[in-house]
C-alpha cells in the first residue's frame, strides 16, 4: 500500500481513504469469504473492517505496516461475524461450488463437500492461517505478523488445520462430518 | 493422500470462485465514514504539533504511573488498585496452572476463577434488559432489576494485539441507572411486542430485549439470513435502534447518577453448566439414537463423573441450548476440571479446532473445554464445555467453535 496515501488517510483525508478502500476492498472481501464461507457474513466483516480501518488509522504507528495491521482488523471482524455463524448456521447458504473446475485436480464434488465441512469446523484462527498462507501465498512469518502470533504458532496452526482437512479427504466413506444426535 | 497433495488440494479449493466485487461494500463504507470521526486518543501521528518538554515530562510521568498500576494489577489480580475480586491464597490448581495468562485487559477471568475467589453474587437476578449486537461494538450485555450489569465484548474497541475476546465483567447500576436504561429503551415505542426487522444487504446484527411491564419484549434487527421475510426497518426505526445501540455500548456516556459502582470487576459465576457435544469424523457412521449423557460422563475420571452426576438439572424456565447440562458449583467445576486434566484429557485452548492442540491461542476467552477421543464409542470426538451460569439462570454463549 502506498505509504503516502496511508499517512494522508491517517490525517483524515477521506479521498485518500477512498482510494485505499477501493484498492483493498475486493481482496479483503475475498479473504473474508474464504474464512467465513458465507457471503453475507463476509460482506459484514469486510464492511466492519473497512470502517474500523478508517476509525483507527490514526493509531497505526508505522504506516508501512498498514497491510498487516489492516488484515488483523479484518480477521477480528471475521471473529465477530463467526459468532453469528455459530448461532444461525442452519440458515446460512453455502458458497456455490463451481462444477466446471472439477477436473483441475479435485477428485469429486464429494471431496469438496468433505473439505467444506471440515473447514467449517476449524476455528477462525486456523482458517485464517490457511487462507493467508494458501490463498494469498504469504509466508508463515508474514502470516504470524498479521495475526499477531509467534511464528511457531502459525506453523503449528497450519499443521493441525492441514491434518484435519487431510483426514476428511482420506476418509473411505464419503459422508459429511456431523454432530451426533443427542 | 500425502501432506503435499493435501496442501495442493486445499490451495486449489481455496482459489475456486475467486472473483468478487466489493464495490457496493466500499460505497457503503465511504458513505459511513463521511460522518464517522477517527479515533485519535491513544497516539499522535507524526506531523502533529510536538509537545513542550515540560508537558512531555508530565505525560511521561503519568505514563509510568499508569504502567505501574497495570503491572501491579497483572501481577496481583484483585490487588489494591481496582481489578477483580480478591482470590484466596490457595496453591494454584491444575485447572488454573494451565489457564491462559490473563490478557492486558484482565478485568475478567479466563477459564475458571482462581480457587478461593468468592462468587460475585449467588442470588438469582431478574433480567430486565439484554443487548446483543455488532453494530457499534460486538458483545453482549445483561442488566438486572437489582442493578447488576454483566457484559462481555469483543476486544476490537479497545484492542490489545492478539486479544480477540475478553471475559465476563460486572458493574453495578443504581436504581436510577436501571430506570434510565429501561425508560430510554421503552420510550422508543418499538418494544410493545416482539419485533423482527430486516436490514437490506450486508449489515451488522442487533437484538435488544427489555422488560416492559410484565413482558420481556425483544427487537431483532438483522440481515435477511436471520430476519427472513420480516419487513425492512423504516428510517425512523433504524435511527432509533442505531441510537439505542450506541447508548448501550457506551456506558461512560450514561448519567453519573446511573452508577452505584462503576468499577469494572470480573464476574465470578457461582455455577457452571457442564455440557457435551459429540461428533463423528468423516467416513464413520454416526449412531441413529441419541447418546445418553451417562455414556459421555463415564469417559471421564470417576471423581469428575461423580460430581457431574450429582449436579442439578437446568431449570425448566432456563433450559441449556446445548441439551442436558448438569449444573455444578464453581468449586465442583474446578474439581471436575482438575481431575479431568490430571487424568491426561486434553484441554482445548483453541475452541473449534478439529483434533485439538496444545497451542495457547491468543483468542482465548472465558470458556473452558476438554477434548476426548473415544474412537467411535459412542463418538469419535467429544467436547466437554464449562458454561458460566448468569444470575437469571441461563448460561452464556461459549465462544466460536
Amino acid at each position: 500500500m502506498d505509504t503516502d496515501l496511508v499517512i494522508r488517510a491517517q490525517h483524515g483525508d477521506r479521498g485518500a481513504f477512498a482510494i485505499i478502500a477501493t484498492e483493498i476492498g475486493g481482496r479483503y472481501l475475498a479473504v473474508a469469504r474464504k474464512i467465513l464461507r458465507d457471503p453475507d457474513l463476509a460482506d459484514d466483516a469486510t464492511q466492519q473492517a473497512l470502517v474500523g480501518i478508517w476509525m483507527d488509522l490514526p493509531q497505526l504507528r508505522d504506516p508501512e505496516r498498514f497491510d498487516a495491521w489492516s488484515y488483523r482488523l479484518l480477521v477480528r471482524a471475521c471473529y465477530a461475524e463467526g459468532r453469528k455463524q455459530r448461532r444461525w448456521v442452519p440458515n446460512l447458504p453455502l458458497l456455490a461450488v463451481d462444477e466446471a473446475v472439477a477436473d483441475d485436480g479435485f477428485r469429486s464434488i464429494a471431496d469438496r463437500d468433505q473439505l467444506e465441512s471440515a473447514f467449517r469446523r476449524l476455528s477462525i484462527d486456523h482458517r485464517a492461517v490457511l487462507v493467508f498462507h494458501h490463498y494469498l501465498d504469504l509466508p508463515l512469518d508474514r502470516v504470524a505478523e498479521i495475526l499477531g502470533i509467534p511464528v511457531g504458532t502459525s506453523h503449528s496452526r497450519l499443521h493441525h488445520a492441514t491434518r484435519a482437512l487431510r483426514a476428511s479427504l482420506d476418509a473411505d466413506e464419503r459422508m459429511p462430518a456431523r454432530e451426533v444426535a443427542r | 493422500m500425502n501432506p503435499d497433495n493435501a496442501a495442493n488440494f486445499v490451495q486449489a479449493w481455496l482459489r475456486e470462485d475467486d472473483h468478487v466485487s466489493a464495490a457496493g461494500i466500499v460505497d457503503k463504507v465511504l458513505d459511513r465514514v463521511d460522518s464517522l470521526p477517527q479515533r485519535r486518543t491513544r497516539w499522535l501521528p507524526a506531523g502533529l504539533p510536538r509537545m513542550s518538554p515540560a508537558v512531555g515530562l508530565a505525560v511521561a510521568t503519568a505514563t509510568v504511573a499508569v504502567l505501574a498500576i497495570v503491572t501491579i494489577n497483572l501481577l496481583w489480580p484483585g490487588g489494591p488498585i481496582g481489578g477483580p475480586p480478591t482470590p484466596g491464597t490457595a496453591t494454584p490448581s491444575a485447572a488454573e496452572s494451565s489457564s491462559p495468562a490473563p490478557s492486558a485487559q484482565s478485568d475478567a477471568i479466563v477459564g475458571l476463577p482462581p480457587e478461593g475467589t468468592a462468587p460475585s453474587d449467588t442470588e438469582p437476578g431478574e433480567l430486565v434488559l439484554q443487548w446483543d449486537g455488532s453494530i457499534t461494538a460486538s458483545g453482549m450485555l445483561w442488566v438486572y432489576a437489582d442493578g447488576r450489569m454483566i457484559w462481555w465484548r469483543l476486544a476490537s474497541e479497545r484492542a490489545v494485539d492478539g486479544d480477540a475476546f475478553i471475559g465476563l465483567v460486572e458493574q453495578r447500576l443504581s436504581p436510577q441507572g436501571v430506570e434510565f436504561l429501561l425508560s430510554t429503551v421503552i420510550s422508543t415505542g418499538l418494544f410493545d411486542s416482539d419485533l423482527v426487522l430486516a436490514r437490506e444487504g450486508s449489515a451488522p446484527y442487533l437484538q435488544i430485549q427489555v422488560k416492559n411491564g410484565d413482558q420481556f419484549v425483544g427487537v431483532t434487527w438483522a440481515w435477511r439470513g436471520i430476519s427472513g421475510d420480516a419487513p425492512v426497518a423504516t428510517s425512523a426505526q433504524a435511527s432509533e435502534l442505531t441510537a439505542l445501540d450506541a447508548l448501550l455500548t457506551d456506558p461512560d456516556s450514561w448519567p453519573a447518577s446511573s452508577w452505584d459502582d462503576q468499577t469494572k470487576r470480573a464476574y465470578v459465576p457461582s455455577e457452571y453448566a457442564i455440557c457435551f457435544r459429540a461428533f463423528m469424523q468423516p467416513g464413520r457412521k454416526a449412531p441413529t439414537e441419541p447418546i445418553e449423557a451417562a455414556r459421555i460422563w463415564a469417559l471421564l475420571p470417576d471423581a469428575a463423573e461423580t460430581l457431574i452426576l450429582a449436579g442439578d438439572p437446568a431449570p425448566a424456565d432456563a433450559p441449556d441450548p446445548n441439551g442436558n447440562c448438569p449444573r455444578v458449583t464453581t468449586g465442583d467445576a474446578r474439581a471436575i476440571a482438575e481431575s479431568t486434566q490430571s487424568s491426561g484429557v486434553l484441554r482445548s485452548h483453541d475452541p473449534g479446532l478439529l483434533g485439538g492442540t496444545s497451542v495457547r491461542a491468543p483468542s482465548t476467552g472465558y470458556w473452558l473445554r476438554f477434548l476426548l477421543y473415544p474412537q467411535g464409542d459412542p463418538a469419535d470426538e467429544v467436547w466437554i464445555d464449562f458454561a458460566p451460569v448468569l444470575p437469571h439462570r441461563e448460561t452464556t454463549w461459549l465462544g466460536p467453535g
